[in-house]
């Protein structure tokens, strides 16, 4: 066998997570996990799966855009991990990519003429006037016009585009071409040309190339070999006819049946492929494939099985395929326990009473849910009322407070509100009877407010009574009737200078203004006349010691 | 037969621009009947999204419909009012959109973003509307869709967004779905179980389906009837079986011969140039600057669709007759326009 033009050798590359101010590592991306493959000269090896399985990752490491955490990239011979930065422009020259956004990988600001030429000029392959005429001939060779040099990349159309990029990495004569999902981003019939072109340029100029595409029957129509890649790892390897005729790994078989087919006769029958590819940054254990695999078995949960081939130039990764018979009828033998595989698991699903259909499983997930929901909102719902109750019962126990205390509208606005808000969280549910309750409370409270208004008035007439008996009892003593409080030698300011307002017998008087409404009294107005009205006259409340002092 | 569910009559849509009006779309008629599946197909640029664009009013200004007519049963949805479009629009007819990403507003739970659908339309609110979308959701084949309800959408993978979009587009049962690119953006695999599901959804709910795509691979799992759009008019027209077994203009012939296909080893042999800028559409038959059969008569004349006689019983339906737009097929009615080469030439 000749020497490969690229070994790539256990090839990994792993992308910290970090997170955090200090950019903490927390875990790592497991892009490219441990892959190995050739690529002879003017082969191609096309390197297919779905987005996020690494292949773009793959193509980066070999053209050191990026650095691959371990493995070897041999180009010719030399190891591109470990190449200085001077050694890399010498690879460049053998080693180019094409890209896929036409649009984002020509600078817009350049010339076609700029953009193409510039390898020539890095690499000191032409000069001046030679560096047109060489580009002029490359512009030619794609498929444009030699004319177009001078134009800017907006001028041309997306499949043009793409022939500059395939101009520019032919430039330097490579070995090897890279093409990262070249063709994807174009129409049916312009694509059909750049893949003909691609291939033309390879049959003349004898370059290899890594197609990495996604579209199945693309990379089948340009490769010699493909490669399937799945989270990371390569699932298998095989000629490109034979990939196709006998598909081995679950996977690729998968993937092969998922690719729509113009043909409105033939039936469609995808294999069941549940799910989406999971997160590279936490892979699942042993094969990464089993948690999508219709024909998983028990030991794929923890083995990694190490790569069989099953025949010449065809390895898979897979369970299945160890221990197959030699000879032709290998693939029988596989698709056999495959299939048997599936059954098994499709019987195992059904038969286990345990594994209920997935519509049942949400139901009872949404079930379980709401019960819990709905308890714990129960719960919360008594620990508010238990509280609502405790401070609506304490802001009663307050208004009722307030209102002993003589502030009686006061108290029963608070005592109303308190008991409402009781009611509001669950006291009570129905409003007719907190409408009575609330009717009820005010009308007691108003009751109530009464009786204590009367018991107070009858003592401050008392008092009043008690009071003009004195006057009296001294009139009749200097028979004087007098008129006025003053007239008795008494005047109301002394009296009420020490702060404690009290009658000339040492009791203590509380007077209130009138048409203050509950004022209790204002130490500048003594009455209408100087002369305390029964009205005026509120409840005696301290004892004559006090005064005395 | 009766009426078809929606209509398309000679649709022209112009955009105005500094160089000049531009006719994105000339002419397009096409039908949907309830229940069945109708693919427009062509690359970029052919006048596909504007069409389905326009049904709904959602043609992007300047853009205008300037001729035509489009019918959703009885009711014309060019006369209609911007509030009974509104109403329209997610209820009897619902839309999905290639990126589902920009099509689900970031900063919203996927089900409140169904839920005002169901709001909207239904005046379904609160526990209903809840039970109603985890229903959807769990339609659609979303696992744990209790779980999903309350996340957002840059939480979920791509083929889990458009299902979502494909969720809020039946919320409400449409008559009709119209399909921009479903499934373009999405994985091989991912594409294959969307297919599937639109196609059970179809079967079980009996939505009609207006599918936008450029993948011929697609439409022949999906399309009862497929129309092929070049350059804003329709070049072809007829039963999937029809176009695909005996393609009656050159332009679905060159994309056929353009598709690699398994199993087959020849060179491709695409169609040569590219669509033409849509400001500098060539005269007479747009495709004649790319096409191997152009007669002088191409240069100058539009050609008109004209039925096409099928060759065995099969395949044609006598109610969707096969109609292309070529003067070419015109005199050759028997021409094989897979062999590439003109019969009859030097």
């Amino acid at each position: 066998m000749t020497e490969p033009l690229l070994r790539v050798e256990s090839l990994t590359k792993h992308f910290p997570i970090t997170r955090g101010v200090l950019s903490r590592t927390v875990g790592h991306v497991r892009a490219v996990d441990g892959v190995s493959f050739d690529v002879a000269p003017g082969e191609t090896l096309g390197l297919v799966g779905e987005s996020g399985s690494g292949k773009t990752t793959v193509g980066r490491c070999i053209l050191r855009l990026a650095r691959p955490t371990s493995g070897r990239v041999l180009f010719g011979g030399r190891d591109v991990t470990t190449l200085k930065a001077a050694e890399l422009k010498g690879l460049r020259r053998e080693l180019q990519v094409v890209f896929q956004d036409p649009y984002s990988s020509l600078n817009p600001r350049l010339r076609v003429l700029d953009i193409v030429g510039e390898a020539l000029v890095v690499h000191g392959i032409a000069r001046g006037a030679d560096v047109e005429r060489k580009v002029a001939a490359l512009l030619e060779r794609v498929g444009l016009a030699p004319a177009w040099v001078h134009r800017y990349a907006h001028e041309f159309s997306g499949g043009q585009r793409q022939r500059i990029g395939v101009a520019r990495a032919i430039a330097l004569n490579p070995k090897l071409i890279v093409c990262d999902e070249a063709v994807s981003a174009l129409d049916v019939s312009i694509q059909a040309q750049v893949i003909n072109l691609l291939v033309e340029l390879r049959r003349e100029m004898n370059i290899a190339y890594l197609f990495i595409a996604h579209d199945l029957s693309v990379v089948r129509h340009v490769s010699h070999r493909i490669a399937a890649m799945y989270l990371g790892r390569l699932v298998e390897v095989a000629p490109s006819p034979r990939l196709f005729a006998a598909p081995a790994h679950p996977y690729t078989r998968a993937l092969l049946s998922a690719i729509p087919v113009p043909d409105p006769r033939r039936e469609h029958r995808h294999l069941a492929l549940t799910g989406e590819i999971p997160s590279p940054a936490n892979p699942p254990s042993g094969c990464h494939f089993h948690t999508r695999c219709p024909a998983v078995r028990p030991e794929c949960h923890r083995d990694d099985p190490p790569p069989v081939e099953v025949e010449p130039g065809h390895t898979v990764r897979c369970v299945h395929a160890h221990e197959l018979p030699a000879g032709v009828d290998w693939y029988d033998e596989l698709s056999r326990r495959i299939e048997r595989a599936t059954l098994d698991n499709v019987t195992a699903r059904e038969r286990a009473p345990d594994i209920a259909p997935r519509e049942i499983e949400w139901l009872d997930a949404w079930k379980t849910r709401a019960a819990s929901h709905a308890a714990d909102r129960a719960a919360n719902v008594a620990a508010l009322r238990e509280r609502s109750r405790n401070v609506g019962v304490a802001a009663c126990a307050l208004g009722v407070a307030l209102v002993c205390a003589g502030q009686a509208w006061l108290g029963s606005i608070v005592t109303a509100v308190a008991y409402l808000g009781a009611v509001r969280h669950g006291l009570r549910r129905r409003s007719s009877t907190d409408a009575i309750v609330v009717l009820a409370l005010l009308l007691s409270l108003r009751i109530g407010h009464a009786v204590v208004e009367h018991g107070r008035r009858t003592r401050a007439e008392a008092t009043l009574r008690a009071l003009s008996e004195q006057i009296e009892e001294q009139a009749r003593l200097t028979s004087v009737l007098p008129e006025r409080l003053s007239d008795l030698g008494f005047r109301l300011y002394p009296i009420f200078e020490n702060g404690i307002p009290s009658d000339p017998w040492g009791r203590a008087f509380v007077y209130r203004v009138p048409g203050t409404n509950g004022r209790r009294f204002d130490l500048g107005s003594t009455g209408p006349d100087g002369v305390p009205s029964a009205d005026d006259v509120g409840i005696v409340a301290r004892k004559p010691a006090a005064a005395s002092k | 037969m009766d009426r078809p569910l929606l209509s398309v009559e000679d649709l022209v849509v112009h955009f105005p621009t500094d160089g000049g009006v531009v006719e994105a779309v000339s002419g397009v008629s096409c039908d949907v009947r309830r229940g069945e599946t109708v693919a427009v197909v062509g690359e970029s640029g052919c006048g596909k999204s504007v069409t389905a664009l326009s049904l709904l009013g959602l043609v992007p200004p300047p853009g205008r419909v300037v001729h035509g007519a489009i019918r959703l049963g009885d009711e014309s949805l060019l006369d209609a009012t911007p509030e009974r479009l509104r109403e329209i629009r997610g209820d009897e007819v619902a839309m999905i959109f290639q990126e589902p990403m920009t099509s689900l507003n970031p900063v919203f739970k996927v089900g409140d973003q169904i839920e005002e659908v169901l709001e909207t339309h239904r005046s379904t609110s609160g526990e209903a509307a809840r039970a109603e979308v985890i229903r959807l959701l769990s339609m659609v084949g979303i696992a744990d869709p209790v779980g999903r309800i309350d996340e957002y959408p840059h939480q979920l993978s791509g083929g889990m967004r458009q299902r979502v979009m494909i969720a809020m587009a039946l919320a409400c049962g449409p008559k009709l779905l119209v399909a921009d690119e479903p499934t373009t953006a999405l994985d091989v695999t991912v594409q294959a179980q969307v297919l599937e599901l639109l196609r059970r959804l179809q079967r079980t709910l009996g939505t009609a389906v207006l599918l936008i795509t450029h993948d011929l691979g697609v439409v022949a799992e999906m399309a009862h009837r497929v129309v092929v759009m070049y350059a804003g008019r329709v070049a072809e027209r007829g039963t999937a079986e029809a176009i695909f077994a005996r393609p009656r203009h050159p332009y679905t012939a060159g994309l056929f011969r353009s598709l690699p296909r398994l199993g087959s080893d020849e060179p491709l042999r695409p169609i040569e140039g590219s669509v033409p800028d849509a400001q500098r559409f060539p005269p007479g038959c747009r495709f004649h600057p790319r096409c191997p059969y152009a007669l002088p008569v191409c240069r100058e004349r539009v050609p008109e669709l004209s039925p096409r006689t099928p060759k065995t019983a099969d395949d044609g339906d006598e109610s969707e007759p096969h109609v292309s737009a070529c003067f070419y097929v015109d005199e050759h009615p028997d021409v094989d326009l897979f062999a590439f080469e003109k019969p009859g030439a030097p």
